[in-house]
């Protein structure tokens, strides 16, 4: 009669039992794994577009309140540009609050993210003005202008679009444009593009694993 | 102690399958395993993104004003001629207009894309000398749109030199004042977020490469919610092109 407690039979069952959890366990850890990588490096759960630029965004050098500033200067940070204008009535302010939600969400590595909002009416926003109106958001939010021709070659690469039109008698005229944010990592990459009316939180998520990149 | 372990057998069988080691290399094995298979297989094929397509403001043919974000939501092909393009040029209208015939006759329906070709002459390119040039041809755009755009030449230096990142430069006019632009043939594939998927550098695109390309993304599209769209980031990330 066969000894089913002999060491060797246990033994070979025990073994069959530990390799099976093991399949399991490495099937789910793969899942997670890919999940993983895939949930950060791409949508659906990076919550803009994801680029795969082969290279460093163009440099350029324009004016704040403080003198001129060029994009490498914030090389080391996750960098935010937006494209707006001290005079736009909706779209301007709205994207600034999920901007400034943003890095209020980021708490501690808000230090590591630098939001940088590039006047496309320059002939209206001047530094001073532009900074005031950026701080007014964020104390840490930075203003950019220059000439005309200055911006446009800052702002057409990175596919923005903006036309003047007429608004009322308060505002002046008005430009419509566009309105998605250039996230650029910490090695002057373009990594992400949110549209219009990307949450701060989403955003906040995004920064936050880009930062420690 | 050493010398025991070593030599009695049911120790020895014990050591191996001990669960601590088993759940740390097969999942590590199995992770790795389908990377690799991921990557030899490639299950998926994407094309990559790029970069971003320029912005800019110029009108076609008609005077009509033409913009990126006219495009957006949509594919859209992207070459550039002028109309002084003589037989010598580099990127004759035939050429183009041969492509556009294709994609009239070949993308499906269901499929959104325009075709835009900018012209690198915008100094002399009215809408109404672009539209005399186009007078001679009999050009089909019912099922893919096509324009032919000019205008401010700043704004023409900062999409195509900056934006699309390729050269062109305006010989010294000849006693007549005529000049030719000299430029090397490319086409650009834009998705509907305005990023550069593919460029092709010839005056005549492989059309089976291009119809290609154009399903590739348009395959993308489709699958870019829920679980299929994990697998289409992890081509991303595995660099799955064709």
């Amino acid at each position: 009669m066969k000894n089913n407690n002999t060491p060797t039979t246990e033994s070979s069952s025990n073994k069959w039992y530990f390799i099976a959890a093991g399949l399991a366990v490495g099937l789910l850890a793969g899942w997670l794994g890919i999940t993983y990588f895939t949930g950060n490096l791409g949508p659906p759960n990076f919550h803009g577009m994801v680029m795969q630029s082969p290279e460093t965004l163009n440099n350029f050098t324009l004016d704040s309140v403080d003198g001129k500033v060029s994009l490498k200067d914030f090389r080391g940070k996750v960098t935010l540009l937006y494209f707006g204008y001290t005079f736009c009535p909706d779209v301007c302010p709205a994207t600034m609050v999920e901007l400034k939600k943003a890095m209020e969400e980021l708490g501690r590595d808000a230090k590591d993210v630098q939001v940088i909002m590039i006047s496309i009416d320059p002939l209206r926003d001047t530094p001073q003005k532009l900074d005031d109106y950026v701080k007014h958001f964020h104390p840490s939010f930075v203003g950019l202008t220059g000439t005309e021709d200055e911006v446009a070659a800052v702002a057409i690469p990175l596919g923005i679009f903006y036309e003047k039109h007429e608004g009322s008698a308060e505002s002046g005229y008005l430009i419509d444009h566009t309105a998605t944010v250039a996230v650029i990592d910490k090695d002057g990459y373009l990594r992400l593009i949110y549209p219009f009316n990307t949450a701060g939180e989403d955003i906040a998520t995004d920064l936050r694993y880009l930062a420690r990149d | 102690m050493v010398t025991r372990e070593i030599h009695n057998p049911i120790e020895k069988d014990k050591k191996w399958y001990q669960p601590r080691i088993w759940w740390v290399y097969i999942p590590m094995a199995l992770f790795a395993s389908a990377i690799l298979a991921f990557n030899i297989i490639q299950p998926i094929t994407v094309l990559p993104r790029i970069d971003l397509g320029p912005g800019y403001l110029l009108h076609d043919q008609d005077g009509n004003k033409v913009t990126n974000e006219d495009y957006r939501g949509q594919l859209s092909l992207y070459s550039f001629t002028y109309t002084n393009c003589d037989e010598d040029c580099s990127q004759p209208l035939e050429d183009i207009l041969q492509i556009q015939a294709f994609m009239e006759e070949n993308v499906p329906p269901d499929v959104t894309i325009s075709h835009i070709t900018i012209s690198l002459d915008p100094e002399r390119d009215t809408p109404e000398r672009l539209k005399a040039a186009l007078s001679k041809y009999d050009i089909s755009d019912d099922n893919v749109d096509w324009k032919f755009i000019s205008g401010d030449p700043l704004i023409t230096k900062y999409a195509v030199g900056s934006g699309f990142g390729f050269y062109y430069n305006a010989s010294e006019p000849d006693k007549n004042g005529d000049y030719d632009v000299t430029f090397q043939p490319r086409y650009f594939l834009l998705d509907g977020w305005g990023i550069i998927r593919t460029h092709y550098g010839v005056s005549a695109p492989s059309t089976e490469i291009l119809l290609r390309d154009i399903n590739l993304i348009t395959e993308e599209i489709k699958n870019s919610e829920g679980v299929a769209s994990l697998g289409y980031e992890a081509a991303h990330l595995f660099l799955c092109y064709p």
